[in-house]
């Protein structure tokens, strides 16, 4: 199977109804697909000269070598696609491809490995790829009704931090945060909000246009590292909201804590299974202890993405109202 | 009305030979279009990190906006390649650019080695990193450059000739039949 049909049927069922959350493209291996209902193989049929993909769950199919129809991807598959998503341009992605990763149209992050090549130390490109991993964004409107009162006082935002592991819908929850806080509603007026999207996977953006939905006051620096993506836009911008996805490293935290005291609110996420986990981090220990933050939302991808587990407060102590309302 | 059949063919042939000259002069105009288009498409790729669609359409409007005729031939030619990027992602670039270079018009003024400096062009570009891009243009360039060279040098005798071996085939064929 070419890659060129391989994006035309998948466009096709992406039309549909499907909620799909992740699809892996391996070599020698058949494509696999995560949907709200679980894990499924891809399967083509010819029937009456039309060509259709087919969702089998994994379960009810044996993933050994007899089922013929079943697409296995193969490496002329893989660079096709990759080929694709770069829109003949792998130059232009360099940066992304040396951190293992493609951001495409639409804002889906497509996750790359196979042969790292590096030059003083640094990976500068992937070559000889072996597995994609398409991880599909949804912009989901309204996920963060529940939770905004609990990040808003008198019509003042606290600064928040999402914790949550891969895969547990902080991105969304982030975006929708974001559209909410910036278009205003019955918790307060809309603020002035900064969005550094270093991966373009918060707006989407597409030729300098946010293709999701952040809100009517919101600015977007795309593609821009989050530490001066920060600083930049504190300088010129003036927010009196900063966001920002997946802040780890020590510069980022820095840019971060600077803008927190600069007087601007700041709304970020974080890789992590929970706080007790961040705190076995010295850098963000060391964060949790000054209380810079003061509310912490822990999501959980069980049993779906987007699920909140917890809301601490600056104490990291559980809000107990919330608890009740779960 | 044999003077005025004579005068007519007399004066096509003069006609014919300015035509000539300057189509030598359109194929230079246009190779500067193109050398120029080049520069900009570098700095889009390079400085602006554009893909290519982005970077052929931006450079495209650029260079077709304002223009008509076979001036504008150079940026409706990006764009089409631009358009045809975005409507059929899983063609290979080479393949659109050597097909829309296929259709630029038949009267269209591009010396042999114009075009095939023009293909080889196309089917480099996209390919590894900026540093390769780079130097796809930069090499284009140079031919380019002794294209032009040899265009400018070439054009003012030509010019000349066409023009004269017009004026002198009008004389003659009003010696011969008058």
């Amino acid at each position: 199977m070419n890659a060129e049909l391989f994006r035309r049927l998948l466009e096709k069922e992406f039309a549909g109804e499907r909620w799909v959350r992740e699809i892996r493209i391996r070599v020698g291996k058949p494509v696999r697909i995560l949907d709200k209902d679980g894990e499924k193989l891809l399967y083509f049929e010819k029937a009456g000269g039309e060509v259709r993909f087919l969702w089998k769950d994994i379960e009810k199919t044996a993933t050994g070598q007899n089922n013929g129809d079943v697409i296995r991807a193969d490496r002329s598959l893989i660079n096709g696609i990759v080929e694709i998503f770069s829109r003949h341009s792998l130059y232009a992605y360099e940066r992304e491809l040396g951190q293992g990763f493609l951001t495409i149209r639409g804002g889906h992050r497509v996750g790359i490995s196979g042969k790292a090549v590096t030059e003083g130390g640094q990976i500068r490109t992937i070559r000889d790829i072996s597995s994609l991993n398409l991880r599909i964004a949804h912009e989901v409107r309204g996920c963060a009704s529940k939770l905004l009162p609990y990040l808003v006082c008198d019509g003042e935002f606290f600064d928040t931090l999402l914790i949550a592991p891969p895969g547990a819908g902080k991105t969304t929850l982030l975006r929708d945060l974001i559209r909410q806080l910036s278009d205003g509603g019955s918790w307060g007026d809309g603020k002035n909000v900064s969005v550094v999207d270093e991966r373009s996977e918060i707006a989407a953006c597409f030729e300098g246009i946010p293709q999701c939905d952040l809100g009517m006051r919101t600015d977007v620096m795309d593609g821009c590292p989050k530490a001066e993506g920060m600083l930049m836009m504190l300088r010129s911008m003036a927010p009196q909201i900063l966001a920002v996805d997946e802040v780890g490293d020590e510069e980022e935290l820095m840019a971060m804590r600077y803008g927190m005291n600069c007087g601007c609110r700041l709304l970020a996420t974080v890789h992590g299974a929970d706080v007790r986990e961040l705190m076995k981090r010295p850098a963000w220990k060391e964060i949790l202890k000054e209380k810079l933050f003061s509310r912490y939302v822990v999501l959980s991808g069980v049993p779906a993405p987007g699920t909140i587990r917890e809301i601490f407060d600056e104490e990291l102590r559980p809000m107990e109202k919330w608890r009740k309302t779960v | 009305m044999k003077y005025v059949g004579l005068l007519c063919m007399a004066a096509a042939a003069v006609t014919g030979g300015f035509l000539a000259a300057g189509e030598w002069e359109m194929r230079i105009r246009l190779l500067e279009t193109f050398r120029q288009m080049m520069v900009y498409l570098k700095g889009r790729i390079l400085y602006a990190n554009e893909t290519l669609p982005e970077a052929l359409k931006e450079v495209g409007e650029r260079f077709s906006t304002g223009k008509s005729g076979q001036e504008a031939e150079t940026g409706r030619f990006f764009l089409r390649v631009a358009r045809r990027m975005e409507e059929e992602q899983g063609k290979l670039f080479s393949e659109i650019w050597k097909e829309e270079m296929k259709r630029f018009p038949p009267e269209l003024p591009m010396g042999t080695q114009d075009l095939a400096a023009l293909q080889t062009l196309g089917e480099n570009l996209g390919y590894a990193d900026r540093i390769t891009q780079e130097r796809t243009i930069l090499f284009y360039l140079e031919q380019a450059d002794s294209s032009l060279a040899f265009l400018k040098k070439e054009v003012e005798s030509r010019t000349r000739l066409y023009r004269s071996m017009g004026m002198a085939a009008g004389l003659f064929i009003l010696v011969l039949f008058a």
